[in-house]
């Protein structure tokens, strides 16, 4: 299941400034300006978060679980929905895309996502681009605004794994000869896209060894530091 | 009356497919695995792939095609036809690849290669045998407790510094992670051509589908990338020989009631067929891809469209008795009467280019007239007027 690994991968040298149950995040700003057509109106639509959860096991495999990917799914939605809903905005969940020119921006999306955790936030500086967050998904965008009357479209990636018995025994015996080995972690990432131009106005990533996504308070917890520095 | 007969062969030890190692049951009509397992998370993954193909630019979407092929599997997979989806991907090599939730892709380059319904029909039933033996998740489970296993070993040796024995057992799990097993592709080699059989179709075109594929391949040995579906079913002697025994039995069994349906699939491919050998033949690999054309050719010895495309490939690996061949053979497709336009294009450029000027403006304004709307009208517009010919 290469797909598991993909994203979480780029996402590993956050892993290397994180010690044991720590969490810890890196975002980056675009340079234009937030806005809101209206105050009155404040609307964001959230994409059904890309999310798969896993038990780690003892090799290091991770097995996806679709129960768990199922309450960490509704979980999250819920958490996102409220805590923008505390900052006065109106989120408009978005499960099924059914149009084809809105499926092919999902998947641009991932696409320019990964693009950017590689160039932007990575080590794979592009030599003409800089660090700042230039990126778009081009003015194409502009049907999901007129389809939702939302300003922002709100894309999130989470990839879960939980540690096994089997890894946990693991990870002891290698410690006992002095060898750390990784057990289970959170990889994230959350995008804002301006749907009037299509610029991705915020990216942040979010690297953590602790909180568990199928119970309320932690994936609470979880989404406060996702959205800790968003401009929303 | 198929169905007696099938009753009838299994009577026989060889021709009933075995149930494989594990303790992974086959799959009923209508599975579903619960959703708190293993098999329930692969299956996820599985969906997810799935949406991706769906809204792949790739996807081939023609109703008729997707029609056709669909027809042919369910027809094999009789009550398991409601959990298969089959997409086409136009890609053109040759494979077929089954995931787990019961999602099939099926690439146009298979589609060029198969001669007939019943050799379409062996692929399918072998690739859905192994949704309906449930190898994906016996695959799995193996993976898992290889790499449990790895894991312990890189613990073992890395403290004793013996790093060797640590990569050796990296190899070996990392083998067994790549593909299905020799007993899971037997066992599917089986099952897939009792399901070809049991639909009536000749179960001796398995073996000789794996034949051509094999002559293919040893045409370019060096370029063996094509052949994707061969790399992970390794067309061994031993696995020829199961299939043609098994066939044989099969063969004799059925009375002669058994179909091939050439013309069936010719049918339902012709409409496709140029623009397939086109992409066949632009991925350069020329021996190929005359093995290709030579293949089809063996059914249909007089079809103008096989004869452009063999001219076509004659033209573009341009070694040095090839202008000639090309010539031949664009004539011959003339001659056929069922060629594209195109086929004055490949005579116009062959001409040009060993200097023979008159034939080749002849011939490019022959191409011109059939084909006005042509994308490259003004190329040939232009080489009219290097041969003299007034703007």
């Amino acid at each position: 299941m290469p797909r598991f690994a993909t994203l979480a991968r780029l996402l590993l040298p956050l892993a290397a400034v994180c010690l044991a149950g720590c969490t810890v995040t890196r975002d980056i700003k675009a340079e234009s300006s937030f806005t809101w057509s209206a105050d009155a109106q404040k609307r964001v639509i959230l994409i059904q978060p890309d999310v798969v959860l896993g038990e780690m096991q003892a090799g290091g495999l991770v097995e996806p679980r679709a129960d768990w990917t199922a309450t960490a799914q509704a979980l999250l939605a819920k958490q996102l929905s409220s805590a923008l809903g505390q900052r006065a905005i109106d989120v408009v969940a978005v499960n099924n895309l059914a149009d084809e020119h809105e499926i092919q921006l999902a998947k641009l999306h991932s696409a320019v996502g990964a693009e950017i955790i590689l160039h932007g936030l990575g080590g794979a500086k592009l030599p003409t681009k800089g660090s700042a967050l230039d990126w778009t998904l081009g003015p194409g965008a502009k049907v999901l605004h007129d389809h939702y009357n939302a300003d922002y479209a709100m894309f999130v990636y989470v990839r879960d794994s939980y540690t096994s018995g089997g890894r946990a025994l693991v990870m002891v015996g290698a410690a006992l000869l002095g060898i750390g080995l990784q057990g289970g972690s959170q990889t994230a990432f959350v995008s804002l896209v301006d749907l009037r131009t299509g610029n991705v106005v915020w990216f942040n990533t979010l690297f953590s060894q602790s909180g568990d996504l199928r119970n309320e308070a932690d994936t609470g917890t979880f989404v406060a530091s996702l959205l800790k520095d968003s401009p929303l | 009356m198929i169905r007696r007969l099938a009753a009838l062969a299994c009577a026989l030890p060889l021709l009933c497919a075995q149930a494989i190692a594990d303790d992974v049951a086959p799959v009923t009509p209508g599975y579903r695995p619960a959703v708190d397992t293993d098999e329930a998370g692969l299956w996820m993954m599985s969906d997810q792939a799935e949406a991706t193909m769906k809204s792949s630019p790739l996807l081939v979407k023609d109703p008729g095609l997707n029609a056709y092929v669909k027809g042919v599997a369910c027809k094999i997979a009789s009550e398991y036809c409601a959990d298969m989806r089959i997409y086409i991907l136009d890609i053109p090599y040759f494979n077929a690849a089954m995931a787990p939730n019961g999602s099939m892709q099926v690439w146009t380059g298979l589609l060029l290669r198969v001669h007939n319904e019943a050799q379409l029909a062996c692929i399918l039933g072998h690739e859905m045998s192994h949704y309906m033996l449930r190898h994906t998740v016996a695959e799995w489970r193996r993976a898992r407790d290889t790499t449990g296993a790895m894991a312990v070993v890189a613990i073992l040796t890395a403290g004793a510094g013996v790093g060797i024995v640590g990569s050796l057992a990296n190899l070996v799990a990392l083998n067994s992670l790549l593909s299905y097993s020799r007993d899971e592709e037997r066992a599917a080699d089986a099952n897939g051509q009792d399901l070809v059989y049991k639909a009536g179709y000749d179960p001796s075109q398995c073996a000789a589908l794996w034949r051509a594929q094999m002559t293919e391949e040893n045409a370019e040995p060096e370029h063996a990338d094509t052949f994707q579906f061969l790399k992970s079913h390794p067309a061994s002697q031993e696995r020829l020989d199961t299939m043609q025994q098994r066939a044989a039995q099969m063969v004799a069994a059925a009375n002669g009631r058994l179909q091939v349906g050439a013309d069936i699939l010719h049918a339902a491919t012709a409409p496709f067929r140029g623009e397939w050998l086109r992409e066949e033949i632009a991925r350069s690999h020329f021996a190929q891809s005359l093995a290709v054309i030579q293949n089809l050719q063996a059914d249909e010895p007089n079809s103008g469209l096989l004869q452009f495309y063999l001219g076509e490939v004659y033209r573009e690996r341009n070694a040095p008795d090839d202008p000639a061949r090309a010539l031949t053979a664009y004539r011959a497709a003339v001659a056929d009467g069922n060629a594209p336009p195109e086929v004055y294009r490949g005579l116009g450029l062959t001409e040009m280019k060993s200097g023979d000027k008159t034939d080749a403006s002849t011939d490019f304004r022959h191409y011109l007239a059939l084909a006005p709307a042509a994308d490259d009208h003004a190329m040939i517009q232009y080489y009219l007027t290097q041969l003299g010919e007034p703007a």
